[in-house]
């Protein structure tokens, strides 16, 4: 068993999704229905992707992240991601994508 | 030194569980290179399901020791032999990502084919300090 939990925050045209738990092939098709539903019922101007409770991420689960980053771009949405702990973070950092995707400190967001 | 050898059915709840068979080696191995056996493990077991084609009663052997100078896991499944060698120059590609990873937090690794069986390894060494 390898739950996520997913919530979301709404605040005017921004969308706040918070994951907690780990991002692989068994947890990413229940991310990407939970994001993809937001997406299409509410039409966020802004994303925000809130790793900071995640505990693991794979090449599923960037994928996903990568996935959503460019049905962003197509739509026109802003899509920002709040860090996660180094085991998660590295990843994108591996896989040389911090600078293709827009990280953002928590307090940053938070004072949006 | 430490040797973990188990068998997991390829079924996607076999993902998180060879990331959890990796905590008997807590006491033996730094965090950050935990870290790095989860995400390679994770990889490889991703890899075998989504590519080799098995039925889910099909095992797929996991083997892990670690001695001294090196850390080498070993996973061997029955599938249709392994997609040819990655492309980490490309990794933007559909199933890139996983195997440029794994090759960038590895010292050596190969894979191999015989007798209708494929086996993935990897081997990291490790520092005089740990």
């Amino acid at each position: 068993m390898n739950p996520i939990v997913l919530d979301a925050t709404f605040d005017d045209g921004t969308v706040r999704v918070r994951f907690e738990g780990e991002l692989d092939l068994t947890t990413v098709p229940n991310a990407e229905e939970f994001v993809s539903n937001i997406e299409r019922e509410h039409a966020p101007d802004t994303l925000v992707l809130d790793l900071r409770d995640l505990r693991f991420l794979d090449s599923s689960g960037l994928r996903f992240i990568l996935t959503v980053d460019a049905r962003a771009r197509k739509e026109g949405r802003r899509l920002r991601i709040v860090s996660g702990p180094e085991a998660v973070h590295r990843v994108f950092r591996i896989a040389l994508l911090e600078k293709r995707l827009e990280f953002v400190e928590e307090k940053e967001v938070d004072g949006a | 030194m430490p040797e973990i050898a188990v068998a997991l059915p390829a079924v996607p709840e076999s993902i998180p569980r060879s990331r959890e068979v990796l905590e008997s080696l807590r006491s033996e191995l730094d965090e950050s290179v935990l870290d790095d056996l989860r995400l390679i493990v994770s990889e490889l077991v991703t890899n075998s399901i989504r590519h080799a084609g098995l039925r889910s009663s099909d095992p797929i052997d996991l083997e892990i020791s670690v001695t001294d100078s090196t850390i080498r896991l070993e996973l061997r499944d029955r599938g249709r032999g392994f997609a040819p060698p990655p492309s980490p120059n490309n990794p933007f590609q559909e199933s890139g990502w996983g195997l440029f990873l794994v090759s960038q937090l590895t010292d050596r690794w190969g894979v191999s084919t015989e007798d209708g069986m494929t086996t993935v390894w990897i081997e990291i060494y490790r520092k005089p300090s740990e």
